[in-house]
């Protein structure tokens, strides 16, 4: 479902025939330019993909791409949001700057699952989207981890000013949908949920 | 020109299939189970240069512009099939990108080399046009194969890749771009390969013709390096032609991976 939201799946009809529609901001999902739409909704999936290059060299990627090209790299944003979490590897000391560092200079590739979420979701924060499509963000992460990417997105949704400056053409109003099998997370993290539990969740 | 050339009787032809028991003995001694195939190959192979060759005479003989632009036709037809027979996985529109591509290769290169370089007149001469056009092919459907395996290889395999960029804004275009080049420098590997050692490890089997048939060996350079540009660019034309049309069909114009249309053979 969060990979048709974001438009990665053609919308299919229902199998009695009934045609689904999706539409942001007043436009249907058919009136977007696809790649402005998918930097406004962003779907971070559970297992997130990387070329083979540098976690830093991730972050920076997304800005090569032509419907981001209005936008820059932020190295010190990237940090502050680092900050805010202490990284397994990066030891007690999470106040050593250095340790965040490390972390962008090493081969995407071969990060440990939970600070790829990590990485995966500041590459699609750093497009300042209005909606993130979350598919089990935290699955990779240990319990102390989560909880401190749970406060950091609490203040994305708020937009807390000093760690997420809203900028000029940057929205107010965020949201994301959350899929979790983890029920407590949800109640936690969402104001509304919807349980798919039927056959297979079509 | 033809003053030393030796007309082969079919006796001679008899005797040099006598080689072929190296093959079959050889198969049977260390079991390496060939000597069937070994037989029917050498049946295969010479029933069907018998009859091409009856064929070519006929449509020399012909010198019929229809008639020869019909032959040209089954051959890029066969050649556009026989390029994705070679592929691993498939989507419905592939043959038709495979002929089309082909066919305006083939087109392109061979009225360039007949009309612009050799100034042959009336261009479709079958003296000039089949054996260039046959190796034309050969090489257009070597890089066509080589691209399509690769580029459809590369998106399953680095489909998460591509939904990445494409999650992130990308277009279509540049999500597959890596892809493209990628699959577009393996179509070309054999190409640039075989033109770096031509004359060196090599001596072209079109050169040897020639010199066979009492031309000079410097005469005969001439014409294989002329060969050879003309097949390094139908590889190249081909090759990209056909990428391009596989992207065509496996991206929407909504910026989509089309994955479900990739089917594996067999």
């Amino acid at each position: 479902m969060l990979r048709t939201l974001a438009g990665l799946d053609v919308l299919e009809k229902g199998q009695t025939g009934e045609d689904g529609s999706i539409s942001f901001s007043g436009k249907s999902l058919a009136e977007w330019k696809m790649p402005q739409y998918r930097t406004r909704i962003s779907y971070v999936p559970q297992h997130p993909a990387f070329l083979d290059e540098t976690v830093e060299e991730c972050f920076k990627r997304v800005f090569t791409l032509k419907a981001n090209q209005n936008k820059f790299y932020n190295r010190e944003k990237i940090l502050l949001w680092l900050e805010q979490l202490s990284l397994p590897n990066t030891g007690k000391n999470n106040s050593d700057k250095g340790d965040f560092t490390e972390l962008l200079y090493r081969p995407a590739r071969e990060i440990s699952g939970g600070e790829a979420q990590v990485v995966a979701l500041f590459r699609a924060l750093q497009l300042d989207p209005q909606v993130l499509l979350l598919d089990e963000p935290t699955a990779s992460m240990d319990t102390e981890l989560t909880r401190l990417m749970e406060d950091l997105l609490e203040k994305w949704h708020k937009c807390s000013s000093e760690i997420f400056p809203v900028g000029p053409d940057q929205q107010t109003q965020r949201a994301w949908i959350w899929v979790s099998h983890n029920p407590e997370q949800l109640t936690r993290m969402c104001g509304q949920t919807y349980s798919l539990d039927a056959v297979d969740g079509k | 020109m033809e003053n030393n050339y030796i007309f082969l009787t079919n006796e001679q032809l008899l005797f040099a299939s006598v080689l072929m028991a190296i093959n079959i003995g050889l198969s049977i001694i260390i079991r390496l189970g060939m000597a069937k195939q070994w037989i029917i190959a050498s049946l295969r192979m010479t029933a069907q240069l018998l009859l091409v060759g009856f064929l070519l005479d006929w449509v020399f003989a012909l010198n019929n512009p229809v008639w020869i632009l019909g032959v040209a036709l089954f051959m890029t037809t066969i050649a556009s099939i026989t390029a994705v027979g070679r592929t691993n996985k498939r989507f419905a529109e592939i043959y038709l990108s495979s002929f089309v591509s082909v066919l305006g290769t083939a087109f392109f290169i061979m009225f360039f080399a007949l009309k612009g370089i050799l100034q042959i007149d009336p261009w479709y001469s079958p003296q000039y046009l089949f054996p260039l056009l046959g190796m034309v092919l050969g090489n257009t459907i070597i890089g066509i194969s080589l691209g399509l395996d690769r580029f459809m290889d590369s998106l399953s395999v680095r489909r998460k890749e591509v939904e990445m960029l494409l999650s992130l804004g990308a277009t279509s275009w540049e999500a597959a771009n890596e892809l493209i080049r990628d699959a577009l420098r393996t179509s070309l590997i054999p190409t640039i390969n075989s033109m770096l050692v031509m004359g060196i490890v090599s001596l072209p089997g079109m050169m040897t013709g020639q010199i066979l048939a009492g031309v000079s060996p410097g005469e005969a350079v001439r014409y294989q390096i002329i060969v050879v540009f003309i097949i390094a660019a139908a590889a190249a034309l081909g090759s990209t032609a056909v990428i391009v049309l596989a992207f065509r069909a496996l991206f929407s114009s909504r910026h989509q991976l089309l994955f479900d249309r990739l089917r594996n053979v067999n």
